[in-house]
């Protein structure tokens, strides 16, 4: 449905007024941030309890509001789904996309699109039934796969298993949900999906324990917010604000200590603002970072808070660790 | 007012001047509409770009009419899709149409029990609605029936929750096509028999597809013998994911019984009415003329509510295929799900695929607007017999 509206805007709506490289600008004047979000994805972008919209995706949303107004509320999540979502941003309806989206090529060459950071280091995957005794992906031979459609998983599945010539019969869903619900009636032998996809779904099955998430990965599949490329200047606020998160993982600074850390080192206190830094020539405040550190935290406290031990999900950090570690990538340019 | 009258104020200057005015009004509109969307998509730095359609595809589709596979370009995707958009609203459309015609023919029998059970069968399945039942009957058959290891055998036929497998043919191009042969010139020599009398009989025109049927039906079961005697068909077979042999598929089977008797419900009532426009003048008129009551349907009421049906059957057609699109919610391949899904996606091309989208339903209803008003030209002639 959102689609459809954003082709009607198109074609009814007199034309706007926003010229080119002001998204800032206009963010300000309106006074809060439209941030495209999935439609509901536990761990990354959901609705609580309380109403209230949470997740990993959603607090980089957070983020960039605290950097922008010192107040992370001054958001409003637009649920979108993964067909509308590319033509919600260009049709102005959000000022940024934070909903699982896959950097790519194609999609940084021909959508009019830039891709500011990494936020989540990603890979397909294939989970499986235990009692089918598979290791490999490639063992799936002529077997039925779940997929949801209108994402990069089919065309990853299909060249992976030609490339090992095996044969398999996709079978496509609209929504997680549905193909969850297929796959644990035997509709299908195995699910695929990114892997951080495959542990939320395993955690709602009815028994999660007698499935496996076989350990190939596929695909490579580094998840990034997404901005329209006819603002650079927004472009690097959203790759910056993505930055000092994990730059504030690194220094290792969180709301209750930040203050007292910054008194030795002064590339802390430029990064937090106490000395001039260089965020005005983007728009934004000098205390941007320390903004961003006391109402959201640093990357590694988002990532535990939403997917890692103290989430129901649990996803190990693996690549999406600070890159000092043996397989970390999480790594933040000089905030010099 | 007579056709002369009509001419006369045709000619008319108010007349042509208020003609003229609308249809300038509405060519203003349509300008107003295009530069519109022709500014907001260059405000938006969006150009139209159809080059994608020529891009490898990149995956797979399973249940399909025309050949494909992810080197195959997306052109080739929407051809599929349109396929299997046309192959399942066709054969729900037909059913729809036979089951509407039983039902709405019960409602005349004097057997409360069948009277009963017609109105029942439309209040249902007009009351609730086709996304509910295409869920029912997809969930029906995924939850309530065997798994691949438990698979039901009977004979040469296969069921379990993945849909029902028939036999694979293993008899050879040449032998298929012979057999093809075989059936298209007893057809031809159907056709041969309506304009010459051969052997004292000839077959009227209105008899020619009743007649048809059954032979058809005929020949296909001793073809399905001799094959079957000659040891050219392959069972279905359970291989370690898979059941193998001739498939069809639970997304397709709920699909189709969904718009097959959703659509017929509408169908029934639609024919019911022609049938109860007829005076009962004219049946009182053929009964007292001692005619059977069958004679009196098939030679007095039916001809005289042909006419009454035919226009409300065409937009239930229409709204049967376009009822289709609702596959997506169960994962059959038609042309929305696939199209505007899956290659909106990989390529981003929302704007240019959804206005191919509409051009293919349009020309879709279009088509079969056009099939039915050809019909209804005709249908005299079939229905009298002539």
């Amino acid at each position: 449905m959102p689609i459809l509206i954003a082709l009607v805007m198109l074609l009814v709506c007199p034309l706007m007024s926003a010229g080119t490289g002001d998204t800032l600008r206009s963010i300000q004047a309106r006074g809060y941030l439209k941030c495209g979000v999935s439609t509901g994805l536990p761990g990354f972008s959901y609705i609580d309890s309380q109403g209230q919209w949470q997740g990993f995706d959603v607090d980089f949303c957070r983020a960039i509001a605290a950097a922008i107004f010192a107040d992370a509320k001054k958001v409003e999540f637009m649920p979108l789904d993964s067909k509308s979502r590319f033509a919600a941003l260009a049709a102005r309806e959000v000022d940024v996309l934070i909903r699982n989206t896959t950097w790519n090529f194609t999609r940084e060459a021909s959508l009019n699109v830039l891709f500011p950071a990494v936020i989540f280091y990603d890979g397909q995957a294939v989970l499986v039934r235990k009692s089918t005794k598979v290791q490999t992906i490639h063992e799936l031979n002529n077997a039925s796969i779940c997929l949801v459609q209108g994402t990069t998983s089919e065309i990853n599945l299909d060249s992976y298993m030609t490339q090992n010539r095996a044969k398999f019969k996709p079978i496509y869903f609209e929504r997680s949900e549905q193909m969850i619900r297929s796959y644990e009636a035997g509709r299908c032998d195995a699910i695929s999906s990114d892997r951080s996809q495959l542990h939320v779904l395993q955690s709602v099955m009815g028994q999660p324990d007698a499935h496996i998430i076989l350990d190939q990965i596929i695909s490579k599949e580094p998840l990034s917010p997404v901005v329209r490329d006819d603002d650079v200047d927004f472009f690097k606020v959203v790759r910056w604000v993505v930055l000092a998160t994990i730059q504030a993982e690194e220094w290792g600074l969180n709301k209750e200590n930040y203050l007292s850390v910054s008194r030795e080192n002064p590339d802390i206190q430029q990064f937090l603002g106490m000395t001039k830094n260089a965020a005005s020539a983007i728009g934004l405040p000098q205390r941007f970072a320390a903004q961003i550190i006391t109402q959201v935290g640093n990357y590694g406290e988002i990532y535990t808070r939403n997917l890692g031990e103290n989430s129901s999900i649990s996803i190990k950090r693996e690549h999406n660790a600070l890159w000092t570690t043996p397989n970390g990538l999480m790594y933040a340019m000089p905030s010099r | 007012m007579n056709t002369n009258d009509h001419a006369k104020k045709g000619m008319s200057t108010t007349y042509i001047l208020g003609q003229l005015i609308g249809l300038i009004g509405l060519a203003l509109c349509i300008s107003i509409l295009v530069t519109n969307i022709h500014d907001n998509l260059k405000q938006f730095d969006l150009t139209l770009d159809w080059s994608f359609l020529a891009q490898k595809s990149g995956f797979g589709i399973t249940q399909k009419w025309l050949s494909h596979n992810s080197y195959h370009n997306n052109l080739n995707v929407l051809l599929v899709g349109i396929a299997n958009t046309i192959v399942v609203s066709l054969l729900a459309i037909i059913v729809s149409t036979e089951l509407g015609v039983i039902v709405a023919l019960s409602s005349r029998s004097p057997n409360p029990l069948i009277r009963g059970t017609g109105r029942v069968y439309v209040h249902v399945f007009r009351n609730v609605p086709l996304l509910v039942q295409i869920l029912f009957w997809y969930n029906i058959w995924v939850l309530r029936t065997p798994t691949v290891p438990n698979t039901w055998h009977a004979g040469l036929i296969a069921l379990n929750n993945r849909g029902i497998y028939f036999p694979e043919i293993g008899a050879s191009q040449e032998m298929l096509i012979g057999l093809m042969g075989v059936w298209v010139a007893h057809v031809l020599l159907l056709r041969l028999f309506q304009y010459r009398k051969i052997a004292s009989y000839s077959i009227k025109r209105y008899q020619l597809l009743p007649v048809c049927t059954i032979t058809t039906s005929a020949y296909l079961v001793l073809v399905i013998i001799a094959l079957w005697l000659s040891n050219s068909l392959i069972p279905p077979e359970i291989g370690r994911f898979n059941v193998s042999g001739y498939h069809i598929y639970p997304e397709f089977i709920a699909l189709f019984l969904g718009l097959s008797l959703y659509t017929g419900a509408y169908n029934a009532e639609s024919i019911r009415g022609a049938i109860l426009s007829v005076p009962v003048g004219q049946q009182e008129a053929a009964e007292t003329l001692s005619m059977s009551p069958w004679q009196c349907f098939r030679q007095v009421i039916l001809p005289q509510s042909v006419p009454g049906f035919i226009p409300p059957l065409t937009s239930h057609y229409v709204n049967c295929t376009k009822n289709s699109s609702l596959g997506l919610a169960v994962g059959y391949p038609e042309v929305f799900a696939i199209f505007a899904g899956t290659v909106l996606n990989q390529t981003g091309r929302a704007f240019e695929i959804i206005a191919i989208i509409m051009v293919v339903y349009a020309a879709l209803s279009l088509v079969t607007i056009q099939s039915m008003n050809w019909v209804n030209t005709r249908q005299k002639k079939w229905v009298l017999g002539t």
